[in-house]
């Protein structure tokens, strides 16, 4: 049964999709799943979803965080635990041999047995789901012997070398533990194991996202490679739609529990049919598209009145860091050895401007952002404000403080979870002196949250950060940058941990923010796109160097250096969709030919 | 080498104040023995120069000047030489310490093991099987643990030893039977059966704490990645629990044992009190109460050598 027949009408019947149904035999069908979490009151994670998935097919899930796109997942291969529960519907497995498998009826052994044999899973956490104790090679033979308990030992060696060779990891990495490898080479590891009894379904949730553009780029033609080779079919979960429309045959866009919309990647992104997909599609700014054109799309209120900033615009002055270096002591065993965490960094903030850092992670970007706000001492170079030198204790901390400030990553982090919204922006106004007396206070309390649009002020102001969404957190984490009064700000991925749908609308409110106070922002990031359309200069981070920079659009548009055109190539483009599949085809061929 | 070098510097400094504490600490006890002696001769009449003389050299009473007694006394450590006791004259202190130090090592360090493997075991169970009734087994070793433990050993030489008459409830073998434990069958039935009330005692107050860690543990490793991953590969339940879960868990639980080995020597305090067991806990009170420095200064170098190391 396919999902065309349980939904005879809407975006699900287009033609385009009907035509590519025709010739496939569907491997793993869901009818009707719906998934509760049994808490007070009941939450309904997944609403009467079918979907049907066929061979060879790579099926995308695409969805914010919450839209219940992981938990489906969990329920085809039956791991979900209370107090999620199965509530309703049927999934079955239509094996190679014919055979129909009704995975909601098997329980204990059989199960067991069924589980990695028929359906593996690669999960998002490649740091974690590694074993930390026991080698990779302990971890592939936990599967060989469970499965498969007549294999004998040399040939369990010889398949687990096979697969390491297959994901391109070097096969004497199997006594490796995992805290020996890096995060791209875990996760390899991963669909190594995943591939270890051939699957006809292989799960993968989010399997690239802690993973750094270059390197998720290669684990995904990887992907599509062994797909090509296997035949198993995937579905492949995300939050990131540029990237599904890149690799996937047909997307299933996810919004509180229900599919809203289930095409092939090329008509949903040049058809996108439900408004959802549509603003979807629309969070994420092109790399080559026109400029600016998505700013102001999210951010309620559009431009702000500005006339009453006046007096702020004729700020001046400007922070110049000359020659950065940091140096980290790495210790390895007893001795200790040097690290250039950031190497001879120089670059000018100016109001009004809004500078980006782009880099992989690792490439110092952070420990820039740490040094200028005095959070990490420099080993050379100077951070000058307004062409003095900045003081790095005492009063002329406090001073330099007042006009730089910081936003972290992490909006669950870095709000304490004691204090009140109120508390949190109290202090900084107190301890800087920005007004006096009760009154004065809870009024500028009152100024600053209405800044960042988070309405009604003084209702919010009594609010403890668990009551807030990660988006309001992360306002209230620059009201506070801004209590100060800080004419420069540090803004260290603001967005990263945010759900796509409201990352525009919070550098929409950052930039809003820049022209209203005439602020100089530092915009730290891993992404090419919201760096090119948010900021004026860029510069592109490469193991502690910068390596190239200059006005985004050129940079963006006309890399000169070799990594900024790798990143470039790199990074998902909707506008590709495709594209990869058929590289990776085109390769095998000349392979085989 | 270097790093070597700062860890033996290390563990010196410490020794060398361990023992020093040793050495100070009991002088500023109230209470000279030499002083109690002579105050109780002199209510019968009067104290010639010369038995003065006699007891402070016998009880250790010097007039040495503090600084002078402090090098005699590191002297005497470096060679071995802990003096004589005063309250069990003239046993030197050393053969006292060394009939002592088994009894307690024995007792306490094996019931220190028991109580850990209990607690890793039985936490890793009931966090493997969280929610279900197991659970209600962590409030009631948390209450044995809250319990005082003099209290809770008395109790069991009351009821477990007195009124059902399981075992016996002090010395550490039967005394009136052998003069020493022997290495005959009979005797180390005899011995063992000595230990069983103390040793359930240090079980039942430690194996709550390894239980309601290990079991905490246990329910967070079980949340991680790579044992839902274990889960979805098919592997058996066992072999998750054992090699994916436990393993995992129990890391935070051996560095606690380590710590807890440590203090083997000086736990066992009031326990050897109640049940009179002949260990080093017993040796150091009958030392403190006899004002008894020599005796003294051997039972806490023994008992914080394991400490610092």
């Amino acid at each position: 049964m396919s999902a065309t027949a349980t939904r005879p009408a809407g975006p699900l019947s287009l033609p385009s999709h009907d035509a590519y149904l025709e010739g496939l035999t569907p491997v793993l069908t869901a009818t009707d799943v719906s998934i509760d979490y049994l808490v007070d009151p009941p939450v309904h994670a997944v609403k009467n979803v079918s979907l049907t998935l066929h061979r060879g097919e790579i099926l995308g899930l695409a969805g914010e965080s919450g839209c219940g796109k992981s938990t489906l997942a969990y329920g085809l291969n039956r791991l979900l635990k209370p107090p999620a529960d199965l509530a309703s519907g049927a999934v079955t497995f239509h094996d190679e041999s014919g055979t129909d498998i009704d995975v909601l009826g098997l329980s204990g052994e059989r199960l067991r047995v069924f589980r990695w044999d028929k359906i593996s899973m690669v999960f998002q956490g490649a740091m974690n789901s590694l074993n930390p104790v026991i080698s990779v090679k302990r971890q592939l033979f936990d599967v060989f012997r469970t499965h498969r308990p007549d294999m004998p030992r040399k040939q369990m060696l010889a398949e687990a070398q096979e697969l390491l060779r297959m994901v391109g990891v070097d096969p004497n990495r199997l006594d490796s533990f995992a805290h020996e490898l890096s995060g791209g080479m875990r996760q390899r590891v991963m669909i190594a194991m995943a591939l270890a009894l051939r699957p006809q379904v292989m799960i993968m949730d989010e399997p690239t996202t802690a993973l750094d553009v270059v390197v998720q780029r290669g684990i995904l033609r990887e992907i599509m490679r062994l797909r090509e080779q296997f035949g198993f079919a995937v579905v492949f979960i995300t939050h990131d739609l540029p990237l599904l429309l890149e690799i996937s045959d047909r997307i299933a866009v996810m919004l509180q529990g229900e599919i809203v919309e289930l095409n092939t990647a090329a008509d949903l992104y040049e058809r996108p049919q439900h408004e959802y997909t549509r603003r979807l599609l629309a969070s994420f700014p092109s790399l080559t598209g026109d400029r600016g054109s998505f700013i102001r799309t999210g951010e309620t209120g559009g431009w702000p009145d500005m006339t009453d900033t006046d007096q702020r615009a004729r700020r001046t002055g400007s922070l110049e860091v000359k020659d950065l270096v940091k140096d980290f002591r790495v210790r390895s065993g007893m001795r200790s050895s040097k690290f250039r965490a950031v190497d001879h960094v120089s670059f000018t903030l100016e109001p009004g401007k809004t500078v980006a850092l782009v880099g992989e992670s690792g490439s110092g970007k952070s420990t820039v952002a740490r040094m200028i706000a005095k959070l990490e001492k420099p080993t050379s170079g100077e951070i000058l404000l307004d062409g003095e030198p900045s003081a790095s204790r005492g009063v002329a901390l406090m001073r330099y403080r007042n006009d730089v400030q910081m936003v972290f990553q992490d909006p669950f982090a870095s709000l304490n979870p004691f204090h009140t919204v109120g508390h949190h922006l109290e202090r900084p106004i107190k301890i800087h002196h920005r007004a006096s007396g009760r009154e004065g206070v809870e009024a500028e309390i009152e100024r600053l949250l209405e800044k960042v649009n988070l309405n009604p002020p003084r209702e919010m102001a009594d609010r403890r950060p668990h009551e807030l969404s990660g988006g309001q957190r992360q306002r209230v984490a620059s009201a506070r940058a801004l209590a100060p009064g800080a004419r420069f700000l540090i803004a260290d991925e603001p967005v990263s941990m945010l759900d796509v749908s409201i990352r525009l609308g919070m550098l929409n409110m950052f930039a809003r923010l820049q022209r209203e106070e005439n602020l100089g922002v530092l915009y730290i990031t891993h992404d090419l796109a919201t760096a090119r359309h948010f900021s004026d200069e860029i510069l592109v981070m490469y193991r502690g160097q910068v390596v190239e920079r200059g006005p985004s659009d050129r940079v963006i548009l006309d890399p000169q250096h070799e990594y900024t055109k790798t990143l470039l190539a790199a990074a998902p483009n909707p506008e590709n969709h495709g594209r990869l599949r058929e590289e990776v085809r085109a390769e095998l061929a000349r392979e085989n030919a | 080498m270097k790093y070597y070098g700062r860890r033996v510097a290390f563990y010196a400094v410490t020794l060398w104040a361990a023992v020093s504490l040793n050495f100070f600490i009991p002088r500023m006890l109230p209470g000279d023995p030499a002083q109690i002696l002579l105050g109780k001769l002199a209510r019968n009449g009067d104290v010639t120069p010369a038995v003065q003389k006699n007891v402070e050299l016998i009880l250790g009473g010097s007039h040495e000047p503090l600084w002078n007694q402090y090098w005699a006394y590191l002297d005497n450590i470096v060679h071995g030489n802990l003096g004589i006791s005063v309250s069990k004259y003239p046993e030197p202190v050393w053969d006292l310490i060394k009939d002592a130090l088994p009894w307690t090592l024995c007792l306490v360090g094996s019931a220190t093991i028991i109580a850990f493997a209990i607690g890793i075991v039985g936490g890793a169970w009931i966090g493997w099987k969280r929610g279900s009734a197991w659970d209600h087994v962590i409030p009631f070793t948390a209450f044995l643990q809250s319990v005082p433990y003099f209290w809770l050993a008395i109790l069991l030489v009351y009821f477990l030893g007195m009124k059902a008459g399981l075992a016996p409830i002090s010395w550490g073998w039967d005394v009136q039977t052998y003069d020493h434990p022997e290495w005959t069958w009979a005797s180390m039935v005899d011995v063992f059966q000595h230990a069983v009330l103390p040793a359930l005692t240090i079980i039942l107050s430690a194996v709550g704490g390894w239980l309601v860690g290990m079991r905490n543990m246990m329910v967070s490793t079980l949340a991680e990645d790579y044992i839902v991953t274990a889960e979805a590969k098919g592997l058996r339940p066992r072999r998750v629990l054992w090699v994916y879960a436990v393993r995992n868990a129990a890391l935070p639980s051996f560095a606690g044992f380590a710590v807890a080995l440590a203090f083997v020597v000086s736990g066992s305090l009031v326990m050897e009190q109640v049940f009179s067991y002949p260990g080093i806990g017993k040796l150091l009170i009958t030392a403190v109460s006899n004002a008894d420095y020599a005796l003294m200064q051997g039972c806490s170098c023994s008992r914080r050598s394991p400490c610092s190391s």
